[in-house]
């Protein structure tokens, strides 16, 4: 018995050996394809971080930080960690520090926004009596917020150097005789919180000004009225101005000082400024009515010299040019008063975020916002006081590596309108533009002013890493892991890269703003192992479909045979036991092989699983395929149409499928490849990445494209195979070789392009559904339509000439 | 009408060659029925390939009207047997999965226009008595008989001047037999050529002139029991 079916395989050794390499492919290939997720996860972090490690590895967040947004789109705004609500206590963070396998761990948390200090403009004193008018706008780059109402000041001619007669409403502040000053609004800044060492050791940026001690003697009188109140040093950031613009109008009056001493009841010696306020108030009601004589309208800009938390006081000189001032006021009373915000609340919709504003204003609000502290004024005791001691100015360019890592904190990037007007955050705590931190605070501050769990997040670079290979990798890995563990919300962030979202701003239009992903690491390992999956489920579907095929045309063969035997008196018991002992024999051998390969490759025992599973697999199919009684069809009438097709169902529907399968793996294959490629080449890291896919992903098309070549290959041999008669029938009525190609291909053709057209379909469905971009699936489509029109038709015509020489 | 000259093929049985025709010469006339008689294996169809210009003979050559039938190329050889031999074998080889009408049609399909290539097609199934009911069943369902038959009609779609028929009558019964050769002789009667190969001598002696085969060579023999006719031929 056993010498009889070697024999057989012996015979027939090119169908044996090809279907004993298939098999072998398939106990190979389907463990690769399983296994290989963890794999490229590996390969694309790889080749990821040994171009542009960041300036940190890993990014760890309270549990459930994530946005909406960042969940949707897979990237967060610039100054992502801005309206955070913490969730990290400093001893936790602490904690994670002490970890010898982490170099640094730099937290950081967002405040809120606080204001500075105010500082004085100094109005001209004119030859003339002038009534001087104005208002304060800041503005976002396209449009100009108030962000004061209008006040008013009249200067008397008659004033003389230390003894300046004017009178004005006063709103919290005191006047003084020697100067017109005026106080500038208030401006809100982020304000955020660092570890001085660990970041500096993350950003190579000096943050030792906030050591610095502050000058007691100007807040003498505020810890004289309110006592030992905890006092916040702030550093803030050199690079960042307000943008501020002062409209000042000056009326030239016609007065005479005596009328207006009389209705203020004052003396001739007495300061106008010390009358009573009410009467103050009375008196310039009635000079702003009055007519002027001339009247003058300035525009001064003063952002050059406004920081966010202690601008530089200036004095408008006689020809309305800035000086710096050399005498002037500051104001400490809102200090104490801060505002924290929500998150932005963005609603995606077709690639698109819109934003909508919350609370109409000068400017108006994008975010709900809650006012926090008390003002000075109001003589409640603060629970603290900010103050300024000190500057830092991160380097940030477009090259450098702080810009390139979304540290979260300190992006200025240019977010533009359509158009490309450049905009800017605006001054207050509502801004649509996530605000760099204008300052910087000490967690331990923090503390006193956020609560007990004040950090929002913690960058963590791991130690021991001088080069990047899998080593490395593994470590960061294995870091990431432990805090995932410990109930963190953790990436791996092995660099980043901006990526342009479209904001639809209410109020304003559409704007692009860059984004940054947190990794590329991550959104490419998630559509690559998505791609696996599918490539993984196609992969074995159309195994089981050349598996079921192949089966069942050797039952077809077999048969022949079988009645052969049955003649010669085989019993029928005997004749099925040679049929699945063929089948067992090739199947074994190709195992086996596989096995010595598995074991060559020093593969996991994973591998030796999966494919001994496929071996269970594969001999109950045989089983079940041969065990079924193929029932004679008893149809009498031929068909009308396709009589072929319908009488050669039994090969061709099988070799339909195989082509249905294979045109939706070849365009999914196709497709995809170009969409990592593109999207890989939309951010500035991801091309790097490219080399390591491109390899992989190349020996999965090669593979598809060998299997599904020689898949339809054996189906269309077998289909020629069965109808070799027909040639012979043919050849001997007088056709002519090219008439019988094309009376056989024009049938051929039918089958081919119905299922290659459906499996278009499916696939283009498919990967729509992935969200592949479109013309990456047209490319997907077109190509592998021409590929298999090529095989098909290649087969196709080799069979045929080949079937004829032998007639000849 | 054809003249076979020198006529020799070898095959090659493993090591040895065997001569299966060696240097046959044999001329028939238009509107003759000429059989050739042997026993299995001696070469009858290889015989009638060759003359059919469907296998190259290693010497010799077959002339059709004057014309070498493998000097021709290729196409114009397939065309030459299209539309002037007709074939009927002991098999019948009718395609399996078309119909009774378009296995007679199928021929001239790519040639003749449908409806008339059709209605031609039927009325040789009628005349070769084949019911109207069977024309649209698959050849599968109807006897050898039938089945012989419709291989007639198709054999005569193009109304071809000679018919070469390798063993017509050694899958059928007696009865059956008679009516197909009395078809042939239909059609021999309308003028027309017939090579006809067979081991049967009852069969054989339908023709006109009997040949035998053996070893190669190809001899003239008497018709068993009508010498005078063929003295009357000659
Ligand atoms: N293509 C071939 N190659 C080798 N030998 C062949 C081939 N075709 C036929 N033969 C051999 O030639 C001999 C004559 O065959 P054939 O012409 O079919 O005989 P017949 O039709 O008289 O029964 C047989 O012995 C057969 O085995
Ligand atoms: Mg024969």
């Amino acid at each position: 018995m056993m010498r009889l079916v070697w024999n057989r395989i012996i015979s027939r050794k090119l169908v044996s050996f090809t279907i004993i390499l298939a098999l072998f492919g398939i106990f190979l290939l389907i463990p690769i394809g399983f296994q290989n997720t963890n794999e490229t996860k590996l390969a694309v972090d790889n080749s990821i971080a040994e171009q542009g490690r960041g300036t940190y590895d890993i990014l760890v967040r309270p549990s459930h930080s994530r946005t909406k947004v960042e969940k949707e789109v897979g990237m967060v705004e610039e100054n992502y960690i801005g309206d955070s609500e913490g969730g990290i206590s400093i001893q936790e963070w602490e904690k994670i520090k002490q970890n010898p396998t982490i170099e640094v761990a730099a937290p950081v948390a967002s405040i809120g926004y606080f204001s500075g200090k105010k500082t004085s403009v100094e109005l001209p004193q004119l030859d003339e009596s002038t009534r001087f008018t104005w208002e304060f706008y800041t503005s976002d780059g396209q449009k100009e917020y108030s962000l004061s109402e209008p006040q008013s000041l009249v200067y008397f001619k008659e004033s003389e150097p230390g003894n300046t007669q004017y009178l004005k409403v006063l709103h919290n502040e005191t006047a003084s005789g020697a100067t017109l000053d005026v106080m500038l609004p208030q401006t809100y800044h982020l304000l955020a919180a660092i570890d001085i060492e660990s970041e500096q050791k993350l950003t190579n940026v000096d943050y030792s000004e906030l050591k610095n001690e502050f000058d007691s003697f100007s807040l003498d009188v505020i810890i004289k009225t309110f006592g030992n109140i905890p006092i916040i040093k702030v550093i803030q950031r050199e690079d960042i101005n307000i943008p501020i613009k002062m409209k000042l109008k000056a009326d030239t009056l016609t007065l005479d000082i005596s009328d207006y001493r009389k209705k203020l009841s004052l003396t001739e010696k007495d300061w106008l400024m010390s009358a009573d306020r009410n009467k103050i108030k009375q008196v310039i009601g009635e000079l702003n009515t009055k007519k002027p004589a001339s009247t003058s309208e300035h525009e001064i800009d003063l952002t050059s010299f406004q920081k966010p938390f202690d601008g530089t006081a200036v004095k408008i000189n006689n020809q309305f040019k800035v000086d710096l001032a050399s005498d002037f006021a500051s104001d400490r009373g809102e200090t104490t008063v801060y505002y924290t915000a929500e998150k932005l609340d963005y609603n995606s919709e077709n690639d698109i975020l819109n934003i909508k504003i919350i609370e109409n204003g000068q400017p108006p609000s994008y975010k709900k916002i809650v006012k926090k502290g008390e003002s000075l004024y109001n003589g409640v005791k603060p629970k603290f006081l900010i103050e300024q001691v000190g500057i830092f100015s991160p380097k940030v360019d477009k090259e450098s590596k702080l810009s390139s890592s979304p540290l979260g904190i300190y992006a200025t990037s240019e977010i533009k309108m359509e158009k490309g007007q450049v905009l800017k955050p605006t001054t207050v705590p509502g801004s649509f533009i996530p605000q760099p931190a204008g300052g910087l605070i000490t967690l331990e501050s923090a503390e006193i002013i956020k609560g007990s769990k004040p950090i929002d997040a913690i960058r963590v670079r791991v130690a021991g890493i001088s080069k990047y290979n899998k080593l490395a990798q593994q470590k960061i890995e294995k870091v990431a892991t432990k805090l995932l563990q410990d109930g963190y919300e953790v990436d791996i962030v092995a660099g980043s890269s901006f990526k342009n979202a479209t904001l639809e701003v209410e109020g304003i239009g559409k704007v692009i703003a860059p984004w940054t992903t947190l990794g590329v690491a991550q959104e490419l390992e998630e559509s690559w192992n998505g791609l696996t999956l599918l490539t993984t489920i196609l992969f074995v579907t159309f195994v089981f479909v050349w598996f079921v095929s192949r089966l069942l045309f050797e039952k077809g063969t077999l048969e022949k045979e079988d009645e052969l035997l049955t003649i010669l008196g085989w019993p029928r018991k005997k004749i099925i036991r040679r049929n699945y002992l063929e089948q067992y024999f090739l199947l074994f051998i190709a195992y086996i092989l596989s096995i010595l390969f598995i074991a060559i490759l020093n593969l996991e025992i994973n591998y030796y699983l999966i494919s001994s599973c496929i071996l269970i697999i594969a001999i109950l199919m045989i089983n079940i395929i041969f065990s079924i009684k193929r029932k004679k069809s008893d149809r009498v009438i031929a068909y009308k149409h396709s009589p072929s097709l319908v009488y050669h169902s039994r090969i061709i529907m099988p070799t339909m499928l195989i082509l249905f399968t294979s045109t939706i793996l070849l365009v999914v294959q196709i497709a995809s490849f170009g969409n990592t490629l593109f999207m890989s080449q939309q951010s500035t890291l991801g091309q790097f990445t490219v080399d390591v896919i491109l390899g992989f992903q190349l020996f999965i098309l090669i593979s598809t494209f060998i299997l599904s070549t020689f898949g339809l290959t054996e189906c269309l041999n077998t289909l020629f195979y069965a109808r070799r008669e027909e040639f012979n029938m043919y050849h001997i009525i007088g056709w002519t070789k090219k008439r019988i190609l094309i009376h056989l291909s024009k049938e051929i053709f039918i089958w081919t392009s119905f299922s290659i057209c459906l499996g278009l379909i499916t696939s283009y469905l498919i990967l729509l559904k992935m969200g592949v971009r479109i013309d990456w699936i047209i490319v997907g489509i077109i190509s592998s339509a021409s590929i298999l029109c090529i095989v098909v038709g290649f087969v196709t015509i080799a069979k045929n000439l080949f079937m004829q020489s032998r007639e000849n | 009408m054809i003249e076979i000259r020198d006529l020799s093929k070898t095959y090659n049985h493993f090591s040895d060659k065997v001569k299966i025709l060696n240097n046959i010469s044999l001329s028939i006339d238009k509107g003759q029925w000429c059989t050739i008689i042997g026993p299995s294996g001696t070469g009858k169809s290889t015989f009638l390939n060759c003359v059919a210009g469907l296998l190259q003979p290693d010497d010799g050559e077959i002339i059709y009207e004057g014309v070498n039938i493998y000097s021709l190329k290729d196409k114009v050889k397939s065309e030459y047997r299209r539309f002037n031999i007709g074939f009927i074998f002991q098999d019948f080889k009718l395609l399996p999965h078309y119909s009774v009408l378009d296995n007679v049609a199928l021929p001239l399909i790519y040639d003749e226009p449908k409806k008339p290539l059709y209605t031609k097609a039927k009325s040789l199934l009628e005349m070769v008595g084949i019911k109207e009911q069977i024309f649209n069943r698959l050849p599968e369902a109807l006897s050898g008989g039938e089945k012989q038959r419709i291989a007639i009609a198709r054999a005569l779609i193009a109304n071809p001047k000679v018919l070469i028929c390798d063993e017509p009558t050694g899958n059928l019964d007696i009865n059956n037999r008679n009516i197909i050769l009395d078809l042939l002789s239909e059609f021999k009667n309308s003028g027309k050529t017939i090579i006809m190969v067979t081991h049967d001598e009852e069969v054989a002696n339908r023709g006109d002139i009997i040949y035998k085969l053996s070893n190669g060579i190809l001899e003239e023999r008497m018709k068993k029991n009508d010498a005078f006719s063929l003295e009357s031929n000659n």
